[in-house]
């Protein structure tokens, strides 16, 4: 039972460390070409609309859940955000590409070069992972108060 | 424990994807319904294929068939270059109006629509029609007014713009065959400050839809009409401007503009069931640096009214585009010296 645990503790923080690197790395890439990001987003066929705020909203966001990750205390509920947040990219994503009027092209980073499909599955994997770090972390909060 | 966490996951997957859901529905409203100023841009809705240079900027598009582009001449009135889509064979064509001397002509505008060509004078006036293969021009119905701008419509009429004599307004009106009488319609456009300058605009006639329009230069609005001039539907652009604004100057009864007037919609073209506008205004969605090196072109479906999309005709040689016309996948534009032939993705424009 403490082998397991060790073990699940090395899991949770390398899915930590996999958010924050991702959120960080998200961010900064959005806030270094902001110019770019807010036309990108105002040619969304859904978020032209709001593209205004949504542009400071979205790397704030993934800011801010970043450095929750950073502390044990907040570390739930950076983990929960995630996975709102990951399930909004994802919901934008498959409305995009069954329902509007037409695909625009993707965002900036690594994932410009992603299809829309591998983004898709990249962020299936980052919800699973969120999910599989909540429970281990839930426990461990159940099992700390026993 | 179990329960509790998945109840805890369903309530954040819940309010996330309703919180997408809600912004999509939104979004399309407020874009496509009661747009208050924002640009939709498809990526990659124009491709370039040809670009010849015609030498003489007094040019203007006066029509096109699915192959060929005739350009009128504004200061050779009867001077036609007849051009293929691939802008490789071009042909020099003068056009003879029969019986006219060409001194008499004072505002001549020609008019391709295949397989016929009309010449227009609103001054003489005149309107005289001939086929495309002999390029001569016979009359074809008497106008018995002055007209400022015309367009042919169904066979035997004409739908025109003049200045009513009593009141000084734009009006519209309809010439027919020589048996039935000319029509006005004093009400069609509506007067918002002096009547004339305000109710300025351009005339297009959509022959898919047999549908006259009228697009104002100084206000967010376009008429459609039918051929009969009843009111089909009232579009609005989706700019903010639903006043003109214009200041006028009144010089023992001359009327001028005191002002460099506030313009809206800079040029029109239909094709399909599609209005293309050429608006002059940046909308709030939109980038400073891309629209100055542009003319942006807003999208409306004739049928509805409804905002569509908008998309970039890029300046070429640092000139804005002086004209545009589309057929079926074709957008003609005329630069100051250059006429460059686009594809437009015909994905966008399919239903």
């Amino acid at each position: 039972m403490k082998i397991l645990n060790v073990h699940k503790t090395l899991l949770l923080e390398f899915i930590c460390f996999l958010y924050v690197l991702l959120f960080v790395y998200a961010a900064v890439s959005k806030l270094i070409d902001f110019n770019q990001f807010k036309i990108q987003l105002g040619q969304s066929p859904i978020l032209t609309a709001y593209s205004n705020w949504i542009a400071w909203g979205v790397p704030i966001a993934e800011l801010i859940i970043a450095f929750l990750f950073l502390c044990s205390r907040s570390m739930l509920l950076a983990f929960y955000f995630s996975f709102s947040l990951m399930t909004i990219f994802t919901t934008y994503i498959i409305l995009i590409l069954n329902f509007s009027d037409y695909i625009p092209c993707s965002c900036g980073g690594i994932l410009e070069t992603l299809s829309w499909n591998s983004h898709l599955t990249l962020n299936f994997i980052f919800i699973g992972l969120a999910v599989v770090g909540i429970f281990i972390l839930e426990y461990q909060i159940q099992y700390n108060k026993q | 424990m179990k329960k509790k966490v998945i109840i805890k996951l369903g309530f954040c997957l819940m309010i996330s994807i309703g919180l997408v859901v809600v912004l999509f529905t939104f979004s399309n409203t407020i874009i496509h319904k009661r747009n208050d100023f924002l640009r939709v841009f498809p990526p990659h809705p124009i491709r370039k294929e040809n670009v010849l240079n015609i030498k003489f900027n007094s040019y203007y598009i006066a029509g096109l068939s699915q192959h060929r582009i005739y350009l009128g001449n504004g200061t050779a009135p009867l001077h036609v270059l007849d051009l293929n889509m691939s802008l490789q064979d071009s042909t020099h064509i003068t056009l003879k109006i029969e019986g006219i001397n060409q001194d008499t002509l004072a505002s001549t505008r020609i008019e391709v629509n295949p397989p016929y060509f009309y010449v227009f004078d609103g001054i003489v006036p005149l309107i005289y029609k001939g086929p495309l293969d002999t390029w001569i021009a016979t009359k074809y119905i008497t106008a018995p007014n002055h007209f400022t701008i015309a367009e042919p419509t169904v066979e035997k009429s004409i739908v025109f713009r003049a200045v009513n004599s009593s009141s000084k307004n734009n009006m519209l009106g309809t010439f027919h065959s020589d048996t039935l009488p000319t029509t006005f319609n004093t009400t069609l456009l509506e007067k918002q400050i002096d009547g004339f300058f305000c109710t300025d605009g351009q005339l297009d006639f959509n022959t898919s839809l047999n549908q006259i329009i009228y697009t104002y230069y100084y206000r967010n609005q376009f008429l459609v009409l039918n051929t009969d001039l009843t009111i089909k539907l009232k579009g609005k652009t989706i700019d903010t401007v639903s006043i003109a604004q214009l200041k006028i100057a009144n010089t023992n009864g001359i009327k001028t503009m005191a002002a460099p007037p506030l313009i809206v919609n800079k040029r029109s073209t239909t094709y399909g069931n599609w209005l293309f506008v050429q608006s002059n205004l940046l909308a709030k969605n939109e980038h400073r640096k891309l629209f100055d090196d542009a003319s942006v072109i807003d999208v409306y479906n004739l049928k509805n009214g409804h905002y569509k999309m908008s998309f970039y005709i890029p300046n070429f040689e640092n000139h804005r585009i002086k004209d545009f016309k589309i057929i079926q996948d074709k957008l003609v534009t005329l630069y100051e010296h250059h006429i460059v032939v686009y594809t437009i993705g015909q994905e966008y424009l399919n239903t």
